[in-house]
């Protein structure tokens, strides 16, 4: 699992940020051991606020329909697979420093988000997913009645 | 530009420096042509250039990112910077018939072989190989 909790990291420090970072990588290295290609997992941006968080992905070379960006209550699924093909069938291979395979990050939000509002936009090799606050997770102002 | 009118020694000109990065390459080769590919994510078009010096090539790209107006900063695993990466160009890659095309946030240069290059046969004298 790499679930990572958004909520913990507000602030422009805070020892829970390292901690959380700490606990990131090692739950890469978890995830990793029977995931041979998750070297390609993508950096991420997140942004959140009271009623919207935005996350933002490298995925260079991937193609767009490659992507599938899912979501479940309080967190985001981006997964796909990124093929590093020779740009000619006979070619030799000298170099490869390009990762490829399968990839996947979970990113925990500090709310429930409305599926059915989520946009995504795609380009020069950038995921920029923004996900709207579900309705019915705000929170909702009681008023006190004074007789 | 100010800063090159403030400071004229100071060469190149000054822009706004960002951290430098080395985007992964990859190398393959055909007969006819040398491939190179570059992850470049972020980068545009107008942010990319592509040089030949002498024998080196150059690439130098710039990514700026815009944050979400609004919204606090949870995490950051990406970053504004420069990327810069050079290879030094084999002799026989005709200089002025190398291409780049830039998309999805990968570049892909194709560096042709000059066509006498190709099919250049090297004598091997057996004679002369005894050290």
């Amino acid at each position: 699992m790499s679930l990572l909790s958004a909520f913990e990291l507000r602030g422009d420090w805070s020892p829970w940020r390292d901690l959380a970072r700490v606990q990131r990588e090692m739950d890469q290295i978890f995830q990793r051991a029977g995931r041979p290609a998750a070297e390609v997992d993508p950096p991420i941006d997140v942004w959140v606020g009271e009623d919207e968080a935005a996350v933002r992905a490298e995925l260079p070379g991937v193609a767009p329909d490659a992507i599938d960006i899912s979501i479940e209550d309080d967190v985001l699924t981006l997964r796909g697979s990124r093929k590093v093909d020779a740009p000619a069938g006979d070619a030799r291979w000298h170099l490869r420093e390009r990762g490829s395979g399968d990839f996947r990050r979970k990113i925990r939000l500090p709310f429930r988000v409305d599926s059915r509002a989520v946009a995504a936009r795609f380009s020069d090799g950038i995921l920029e997913v923004k996900l709207p606050r579900a309705e019915a997770d705000k929170p909702r102002r009681i008023a006190v009645q004074a007789r | 530009m100010d800063n090159r009118m403030e400071n004229p020694a100071r060469t190149p000109p000054a822009r706004k420096d960002l951290p430098l990065y080395t985007p992964p390459m990859d190398v393959t080769e055909t007969n006819e042509t040398l491939f190179l590919e570059f992850d470049l994510p972020g980068v545009r078009n107008e942010d990319l250039e592509i040089t030949v010096e002498k024998d080196a090539l150059t690439v130098r790209g710039r990514r700026h990112l815009e944050s979400p107006t609004g919204l606090r900063l949870a995490l950051r695993e990406l970053g504004s910077f420069d990327y810069r990466r050079s290879i030094r160009l084999p002799a026989d890659v005709d200089r002025d018939a190398i291409s780049a095309n830039l998309a999805s946030g990968v570049l892909r240069l194709a560096l042709p072989r000059r066509a006498e290059a190709r099919s250049r046969r090297i004598p091997v004298d057996a004679r002369a190989a005894v050290a």
